[in-house]
């Protein structure tokens, strides 16, 4: 059975600045289901944390966030106020960050803040705090947690801290988990364990997930959905495996070309590359936003370049070449 | 393909401001004149600096009498905005022997900045060579700077001032040696963090390891890197060693009568205060305007002078 | 922390040992003060007498170690004026003093804090710059001046308040404000530099992402740590306003040991100046002291270094 946890329609996020009207997310949709796991795929600057920031509530004060929908566990979140969303918090919908090393506050010990994360929602209930933080520090594969309750954050390494930030996302049981690129400050040996643990959790509380990431090997691992971003649109979606097996979008193919594949990259053979840069995001902007860069572009691009074309089993991108032209150029060497 | 590729290059770019942004991008010159001008606290101080820097430098041809010059018949005037008991030879009255208000405060303002100037720059020799050789050697030279630095700030300066100008006796040279000898503790505490963090800057090491001499290193690599800190913290302790050459002139610890000095000034109009309050309020206000135009001036450089390195 | 605890405590008994010598030898190399006990009309046999009496006669470091022995034992000499024991001087007035200081940090700090967090919370709004305003301000305004203004201000023209003495809290009101007033815009500026730092901090979105109330993170996350420094700062600034006190209570009449100072120095009284200048220098050692093991208290990274 699949409940819909999140759903969100045409989200935009707009910064006045200077140049003009910043806009690093131009209205996006995607939806996660109950014990679903969707992977936000990106470079850096497309909009991907920013997302997330606006699904918590938690933009800096000069971004407005606008959307024709956005319910969460059917209760639209538009119209909340800053306290009714610091409700929903932490409480049934919690976040990871990126930087353990600096996302734990130095003063407090681990126990006082992943108490204070669940005594906020649950009043006065002090020794059910401490058994859940020692219960859920267990489950993070902390040993002898009871004992670390009492240490502060300098006394733990990035790999613990990250493991406390996730018990600390846990500790009111939450139905959605956002992680901002959790495994991207530690070393790659930790990352793995961080990411299977992520998932492990994720499976066995039956939370829904959106994982953002730029890193498509741990997509390919551990997402039921992806949804490839590029300057702040979603250019290609669908069910993991299709979206890899059937790569749509010539973003998509060439961030595909970027990571290496055991067994099928030739020893030697050059990586692919996207050429160029991300785009200024000030300031409307006509057309597809990847054409600058794209090595199909064509004078439609100009034109019809946001037409959005939907494939069977929920897979959809938006390009203007037709499916049959895609497929041929795909399987082509591509110029260097 | 029914489209060749690369076509890329003949269509529109995204948007108007990439362009521009490459276009405009200003030259650091530019930049730097640009900061300044809209740097209003900068401007203001420099303003005022300059302005009282002119009427010191003009003092003889602006003061309208002698600051010295008594006249017992002429006491205690009235400045221009009372109706009784002003005459027109004194714009801003006189004082309780006689002498001339206006040029006694003109005259002040060469006192104010020369002791201002000179004491600054005998804290700012001592402070930034303790500073900068403990930055530069660390280890045992940085413990022992360390230790002079914090033994210096237990001192209460102003007491200790007091008792040397009793024991050295009072005088302008005294004040400026005194002041000049205890208020180097922020250019050592702020010389040695930054010359810290410039040892280790790469251009440094290379200079070391081009086997170029320690002064020379010093001169050449790390004092350019550090001149802006420096002037900053001049002004602060500039602004600083007015002030108190002032409170020791007030208390009869400073500059000595008849010299016009704005603190001492103050001192002599103390007893008037209930009868003739202007006689407090002109050197006073004197001295704040100073101070608050150098403040403001180094306030603003740090401003300017702050985003210019990144 | 123990051995950071000793190793502080160590310096800090070497600096006030370094500070007491520095004075003691100052005094004693330049002047006579032999001359001053005696009094001008004295002649020369009578000086060399009391030059005897007093020990004037040996060498400055035997006088340096027998004045810190006893000044240890919290005998400070006769003044030379008074022929009073200064410790008995000081002790008599030293409360005067000590309520002044007090009452002028907490007038800061009250003013400083609750100003610089507010204008951190909402930079380059309408606050922030009217704190800004009056940072730049208080920090040029002369304090003996602003003393004197609002003397006349205050006292004189709407006679609010009294002018000099010590004996009601009344008296305190005006050189409370002369001296705090100056220490707020160092506070309040570090106040809101910190603020500023830590309110854009990895630990306060977390600290939000968890849901806590705003005022929450303010106080319980961000205000504990922008406050260090400020604490730190805030016990430099006590040492300085006991330095202070002398030109306050000098003008306001008020008879604490600042005063005392003053008036020891009109007649050359070294014993009352020494002991004031090492009680003074031994405030400051010992409120940094403090103010460093508070902060190692409440940032628990900086004992570890």
């Amino acid at each position: 059975m699949s409940s819909t946890v999140l759903e969100v329609h045409n989200l935009r996020i707009e910064i006045p600045v200077a140049a003009g009207l910043l806009q690093p997310v131009r209205g996006i949709s995607f939806g996660v289901d109950k014990g679903e796991t969707l992977c936000i795929v990106g470079e850096s600057g497309c909009g991907k944390s920013l997302t997330s920031l606006a699904l918590m509530g938690l933009l800096p004060k000069a971004a407005v966030r606008s959307a024709d929908r956005l319910e969460f566990r059917g209760r639209d979140l538009r119209g909340l106020g800053e306290r009714q969303m610091s409700d929903i918090r932490g409480a049934s919908m919690s976040m990871i960050f990126q930087e353990p090393m600096t996302s734990l506050n130095p003063a407090y010990t681990i126990g006082n803040q992943l108490e204070e994360a669940y005594l906020r929602h649950h009043r006065g209930k002090r020794a059910e705090a401490r058994d859940r933080a020692i219960y859920l520090l267990e489950k993070v594969g902390i040993s002898a947690a009871a004992s670390r309750l009492k240490q502060y954050p300098h006394q733990l390494s990035g790999g613990l801290r990250q493991r406390v930030m996730i018990a600390m996302a846990l500790m009111c049981g939450p139905e959605l988990i956002i992680a901002d690129e959790p495994t991207t400050a530690l070393d790659v040996t930790i990352q793995a364990q961080i990411l299977h643990l992520l998932a492990d959790l994720q499976r066995e509380f039956e939370m829904g997930m959106i994982l953002i990431t730029h890193d498509l090997g741990i997509v390919a691992r551990v997402a039921d959905k992806v949804a490839v971003m590029y300057a702040g649109k979603i250019v290609e979606e669908g069910p993991c495996e299709r979206v890899f097996e059937n790569p749509m979008h010539p973003y998509t193919q060439g961030l595909l070309r970027c990571i290496p594949v055991p067994g099928k990259t030739r020893r030697g053979e050059h990586l692919g590359s996207i050429p160029g840069l991300v785009p200024n995001l000030v300031g409307d902007i006509r057309g597809c936003m990847f054409r600058n860069r794209c090595p199909h572009a064509v004078d439609a691009c100009l034109e019809l370049g946001d037409t959005a074309v939907s494939l069977d089993g929920g897979h959809a991108y938006t390009c203007v070449r037709d499916v049959e032209t895609i497929r041929a150029s795909s399987s082509e060497p591509q110029p260097a | 393909m029914s489209q060749p590729a690369g076509t890329a290059g003949r269509l529109p770019p995204l948007s108007a401001s990439e362009i521009l942004d490459e276009v405009l991008e200003p030259s650091p010159f530019v930049k730097l004149r640009r900061r300044i001008f809209r740097n209003y606290s900068f401007l203001i101080g420099t303003v005022i600096i300059l302005a009282i820097l002119g009427v010191a430098l003009a003092a003889p041809l602006l003061a309208p009498h002698d600051p010295y010059e008594q006249d017992l018949s002429a006491r205690l005037h009235n400045p221009f905005w009372h109706e009784k008991k002003f005459d027109e030879e004194h714009l801003l009255g006189t004082d309780k022997v006689g002498r001339d208000y206006l040029s006694r405060l003109i005259y002040g303002s060469q006192v104010s900045l020369l002791i201002g100037f000179t004491s600054m720059l005998i804290s700012g020799f001592i402070g930034t060579a303790l500073g900068v050789s403990a930055g530069y050697f660390g280890g045992r030279v940085d413990m022992v700077v360390n230790f002079i630095i914090n033994t210096r700030l237990a001192m209460p300066v102003f007491l200790v001032a007091m008792s040397a100008v009793v024991v050295f006796g009072a005088s302008l040279t005294v004040v400026i040696l005194v002041l000049g000898l205890f208020l180097w503790d922020r250019f050592a505490v702020v010389m040695r963090s930054i010359t810290m963090q410039a040892r280790d800057l790469d251009y440094v090491n290379a200079a070391r390891a081009l086997g170029c001499s320690t002064p020379y290193i010093i001169v050449r690599e790390i004092f350019p890197n550090v001149l802006s800190s420096l002037t900053v913290i001049a002004t602060v302790e500039m602004a600083n060693a007015i002030l108190l050459e002032a409170a020791l002139s007030f208390l009869g610890f400073g500059v000595q009568a008849p010299t016009p000095s704005w603190g001492l000034m103050l001192n002599e109009a103390r007893e008037y205060m209930f009868f003739s309050p202007w006689l407090l309020a002109l050197p006073g206000a004197c001295l704040f305007v100073l101070v608050l135009a150098i403040n403001l001036f180094g306030d603003g450089l740090r401003d300017v002078t702050r985003d210019q390195g990144r | 922390m123990l051995a950071y605890t000793l190793k502080r405590s160590l310096v800090a008994l070497m600096i006030l040992i370094v500070v007491s010598a520095l004075t003691f030898s100052l005094s004693h190399l330049a002047t006579d003060p032999a001359l001053t006990i005696a009094g001008e009309n004295a002649n020369q046999e009578d000086i060399e007498a009391i030059r005897k009496m007093y020990g004037f006669d040996r060498p400055v470091h035997v006088q340096y170690i027998s004045w810190a022995t006893r000044a240890l034992a919290g005998d400070f000499g006769v003044s030379y004026h008074y022929r009073e024991p200064v410790s008995d001087m000081i002790a008599g007035r030293i409360g005067t003093t000590m309520t002044l200081g007090c009452s002028a940090i907490l007038f800061a700090l009250i003013i400083s804090i609750p100003l610089g967090t507010v204008a951190a919370i909402r930079p380059n709004s309408f606050i922030d710059r009217v704190a800004l305003f009056f940072a730049v301000i208080g920090q040029a305004l002369p304090t003996f001046w602003f003393a004197l203004m609002m003397i006349i201000v205050l006292g004189v023209w709407w006679r609010w308040l009294p002018i000099s003495g010590n004996t009601s809290w009344q008296h305190f009101v005006m050189p409370t404000i002369a001296l705090g007033y100056y220490a707020t815009p160092a506070l309040m500026r570090l106040t809101r530099a910190g603020m500023i730092e830590v309110l854009a901090s990895d630990y306060i979105r977390t600290a939000r992402a968890k849901g806590l109330r705003p005022w929450k993170v303010l106080f319980k996350h961000a205000l504990r740590n922008a406050i260090i420094p400020v604490v730190s700062l805030a016990a430099v600034w006590f040492g300085f306003m006991l330095g202070g006190s002398i030109v306050i209570e000098t003008i306001f009449n008020l008879k604490g040991i600042g005063w005392l100072s003053y008036d020891a120095l009109l007649r050359s009284d070294l014993p009352v100046v020494q002991a004031i200048v090492l009680i003074f220098a031994s405030f400051y050692v010992v409120l940094t002291l403090v103010a460093d093991l508070l902060n190692a208290y409440l940032d628990p990274r900086i004992s570890v270094r």
